[in-house]
């Protein structure tokens, strides 16, 4: 899946991706952590200078798409009619034994969902190259919050409106939000990253 | 296994004007003789469902069945005399009797153009008898209090007797010993003619006490349903309406003791 400049994401940023998600099924129910809520940052469309800037929450793509997205979708078939409680906690015990292995995962890709009409994605559709800017990153801080150590990505976003990879996102994120109108997926590249720990930019090496 | 009288099926409803689902995917059967009560926060949908099961909405997703068929195929008289909704806010022209209020719920049972029949005199006076209107008959509803108004709209929607009643917070606006006199009557309903009731209620305690099952509708989508001492607990409060709270059982009566708000961490 790689090309184009796309390059894998520093293995310990994902290998640390899924031992925070792994934490947050066991430990929080699955309430999202300030590690997975990168600020996506992009040139505003039509202006010379500044920038749209977001929070979002983000995933991570598993390499079986296909067999994943058929699960998550069953989950919350079957159990709709019960309530999205049932669907939820299926849902987080599902994720649980997703969440194990860096190599479960697509190397380079990073997801999110967003409302089709935000100026975000209006930015990512004028201008495909951004910044992820992860604040709370570092593998060694066991504390609930994390150390503040900025992990500054280089990142080309496609929008999504279909494909597999759209449904992946979108079921997932069906499981613990319900059905969401107008939205599309996000699907950032990873080109480049660096660690800001010393006080600038080093690219980050593995 | 035995049709629902009513059943919403992964239903989505926009009511006009809105440009977003208020209801999103939810499924709910009412099946004949069972009391459910539907609960949530402000804003999350049971107005809406009520009226779509009372197919005074449409839905844009999803179907809801009467006895096994849609509720859009069924004649409007048809429908009238299966089901009877009372709005949380009804309305109706200025001048109209207590009496001419509940008797207009035996519309769906009469001819055109034709007088009551003894059957629709008896309906209309039980009716009266059973939400204590009898001093109020005469009067006109805008020289009723809330509470008495309230009554009056809910003898009407009796006097219809429908096999299934809609009521949309019928305890709203009633001071403590009407909402209890009013559960208390609902309860006595379905017990003596098996009626099936949903009913949408804020006081967890009062849909505890009078409901088979409750529905906790949250943001649109139905949380949970099931027997209250299975769906209201400190989970849910925490989820659902963002306070700790404690969830207690004392002589035979579900508690709820709101302690603070929720950890916005923890709420979902």
């Amino acid at each position: 899946m790689l090309g184009d400049g796309v390059k894998p994401l520093p293995l310990s940023f994902l290998e640390w991706q899924v031992q925070l998600r792994a934490w947050t099924m066991e430990q929080r129910n699955g309430a999202p952590h300030a590690g997975v809520a990168p600020l996506v940052t992009v040139r505003r469309p039509g202006a010379a200078l500044g920038v749209v800037s977001h929070s979002i929450i983000c995933g991570l793509l598993p390499r079986d798409l296909d067999a994943k997205t058929k699960a998550w979708r069953e989950i919350y078939e079957s159990g709709i009619g019960e309530g999205s409680r049932a669907v939820y906690d299926r849902g987080i015990e599902s994720l649980k034994r997703c969440y194990r292995s860096a190599a479960d995962f697509d190397p380079s890709s990073i997801t999110t969902m967003l409302s089709a009409d935000s100026p975000l994605v209006e930015a990512l559709r004028a201008e495909a190259r951004c910044a992820l800017v992860f604040y709370v990153f570092d593998l060694t801080d066991r504390s609930e919050i994390g150390r503040f150590r900025c992990l500054h990505m280089d990142c080309r976003a496609s929008v999504l409106e279909g494909g597999s990879v759209y449904d992946n996102v979108h079921w997932h994120n069906t499981l613990f939000h319900g059905p969401t109108e107008d939205q599309v997926v996000i699907h950032f590249r990873h080109l480049a990253s660096w660690d800001t720990r010393f006080g600038g930019l080093a690219p980050v090496v593995d | 296994m035995t049709v629902p009288m009513l059943h919403a099926q992964r239903v989505h409803l926009r009511p006009p004007g809105s440009e977003r689902d208020v209801v999103r995917d939810v499924s709910l059967a009412v099946h004949a003789g069972e009391i459910v009560a539907l609960v949530g926060p402000n804003g999350s949908g049971k107005s809406t469902l009520l009226a779509a099961l009372g197919r005074a909405l449409r839905p844009r997703l999803g179907r809801i069945e009467a006895t096994g068929t849609d509720v859009w195929r069924h004649a409007p008289r048809t429908f009238a005399r299966q089901v009877a909704r009372m709005p949380q806010d009804p309305s109706c022209v200025e001048g109209i009797s207590v009496e001419q209020l509940v008797a207009s719920g035996r519309h769906p049972h009469r001819r055109a153009l034709t007088p009551p029949s003894a059957a629709d005199r008896a309906a209309v006076r039980e009716a009266i008898a059973a939400l204590e209107l009898g001093d109020l008959r005469g009067r006109t509803l805008e020289t009723l209090s809330g509470g008495e108004r309230r009554r009056a709209w809910l003898a009407l929607a009796l006097a219809q007797e429908t096999p299934v009643l809609l009521l949309d917070e019928p305890t709203a606006a009633l001071d403590v010993r009407h909402q209890w006199d009013v559960l208390a009557r609902l309860a006595r309903i379905n017990q003596d003619r098996r009626v099936a009731i949903v009913v949408s209620l804020h006081d967890l305690e009062q849909a505890a006490s009078l409901a088979h099952r409750v529905a906790i509708l949250h943001r649109g989508r139905l949380y949970a349903a099931g027997a209250p001492e299975r769906v209201i607990d400190e989970a849910m409060l925490c989820d659902v309406f963002g306070v700790d709270a404690r969830v207690a059982k004392e002589d035979g009566r579900m508690r709820v003791q709101v302690l603070r708000p929720a950890d916005p961490v923890r709420a979902l």
